[in-house]
């Protein structure tokens, strides 16, 4: 009953995100309507990343109680994460093509974005291709874990290769130079919000699906 | 300690006079790295237009899907005899089994990437022969036969170990990868005022990273 209510909820919030995007956020003079593809790239893109961390933080968990409640998340966790990681590299295909004039350009976060798709990929896989049993849950675990410690790395040495990406717009590493007004803040804040709010429903919910799996030996 | 350095140099040897009787991993690196860049250099009719923009990225393509095969057949013997858990049982730390069969591996790698270059440098009339690359060649190699022979003995339990071992190596490689496909196109570009300080920075932390990781990590692996 409890996400019933949680899932409605978000679903409101998504849709006054939809507005904000559409009708209350004016267009940006360079970008024109496009720009309005950063509305959903980036929470998907601060969802994904969140969720690799937060499944280093579950498998560590789980290697340390040994506790199926910990695995279940981190799966449940690392199913979300992919679908954000394939939002968050769609919308910034479809973004890049009229901005850059390209679809794609291997520089630092794009390529650090899909290597993270595919690290949630060889997780997801792993754990698909692997005899199922308790060898399994705590091997997936340790592979969550060195994901997790590599993807910093990654990022920094894809920082050394070209780059030509959009300077972060909100937070503590916002450029000065930014072209985004108050009112596209606010609506960039409120998509991150509802990103959230629709990730951690759809890992719940997951969780659940999951769970029931997991009950029935499937 | 002594001890422990007759056990690495006996497991070296062990696969070493495996790999002298079979040729299996040598063989499957070399061929199937030409097969893949033989394949690139039909592709075009002048093969100098490609080497300064691709030449990197196609000889370390050839060589890190060529290795991740050849990491496949490497412990491939080791599940089918079930040797592998015999070695887990002797009384000895479990890491002297991943820095073997690094060690061991590195080794092929090594003089696979030679093979491959000598040819690469004939098809695509590429001049990669420099002590940056050299170095940057032996900073990989570490990395790469560590992490693989970490996640090869993982995968060779599944029942698709070729597709799991490329998904696990590839995407946490990349960082060397990099590295390396810098280094390579600094020296075939000839470029001199490239980053290569800084590219062999995060190639070594990598390696330092990974090997006290792998090192931790196996011998939790192997638990189970």
């Amino acid at each position: 009953m409890v996400r019933q209510i949680y899932l409605i909820s978000t679903g409101i919030v998504f849709t006054i995100s939809i507005w904000m995007i559409f009708l209350w956020a004016p267009t940006e003079i360079n970008q024109g309507q496009v720009q309005r593809i950063l509305y959903l790239h980036v929470p998907f893109a601060w969802a994904s990343m969140v969720a690799i961390i937060a499944i280093a933080f579950t498998s560590f968990l789980f290697l340390l109680t040994k506790n199926d409640r910990w695995d279940n998340l981190s799966q449940s966790l690392a199913e979300v994460g992919l679908v954000s990681a394939v939002v968050m590299l769609f919308s910034g295909i479809v973004w890049a093509k009229p901005v850059w004039g390209v679809w794609w350009t291997g520089e630092a976060k794009l390529t650090t974005a899909l290597v993270l798709f595919f690290i949630y990929c060889a997780y997801l896989l792993f754990r698909n291709y692997f005899p199922p049993g308790n060898a399994r849950n705590r091997i997936a675990a340790i592979i969550a874990l060195i994901g997790a410690i590599d993807s910093p790395i990654i990022y920094y040495a894809a920082q050394i290769w070209e780059q030509n990406h959009p300077k972060a717009v909100v937070g503590p590493l916002a450029s000065e130079e930014s072209s985004l007004t108050g009112d596209m803040v606010i609506t960039l804040l409120f998509c991150v919000l509802t990103v959230t709010l629709l990730f951690v429903g759809l890992v719940w919910t997951q969780y659940q699906t999951n769970k029931l799996l997991r009950s029935k030996n499937v | 300690m002594f001890n422990w350095f007759k056990v690495l140099s006996i497991l070296i040897k062990k696969d070493i006079k495996i790999e002298l009787q079979t040729k299996e991993t040598l063989v499957t690196i070399c061929l199937f790295g030409l097969l893949i860049i033989t394949v690139f250099s039909l592709s075009t009719e002048n093969n100098s237009l490609i080497n300064q923009n691709f030449g990197a990225g196609i000889l370390w393509s050839s060589v890190i899907f060529a290795g991740s095969i050849a990491m496949v057949k490497f412990f491939y013997h080791e599940e089918q005899n079930k040797t592998l858990q015999s070695l887990l049982v002797m009384p000895v730390p479990s890491e002297l089994i991943l820095f073997s069969k690094s060690i061991v591996f590195f080794l092929f790698l090594s003089i696979s990437e030679i093979i491959i270059f000598l040819i690469s440098s004939v098809l695509f009339n590429l001049n990669i022969f420099s002590v940056k690359l050299i170095l940057g060649c032996i900073v990989f190699n570490i990395g790469y036969s560590v992490v693989g022979s970490f996640f090869g003995v993982i995968s060779s339990k599944s029942s698709s170990k070729e597709i799991l071992l490329t998904m696990l190596l590839i995407p946490i490689i990349t960082p060397i990868l990099m590295f390396i496909i810098a280094t390579t196109n600094d020296v075939i570009r000839s470029e001199i005022n490239s980053n290569f300080q800084t590219w062999l920075g995060v190639g070594i932390s990598f390696d330092i990273i990974f090997l006290t990781l792998m090192s931790y990590l196996f011998g939790k692996i192997v638990d189970e």
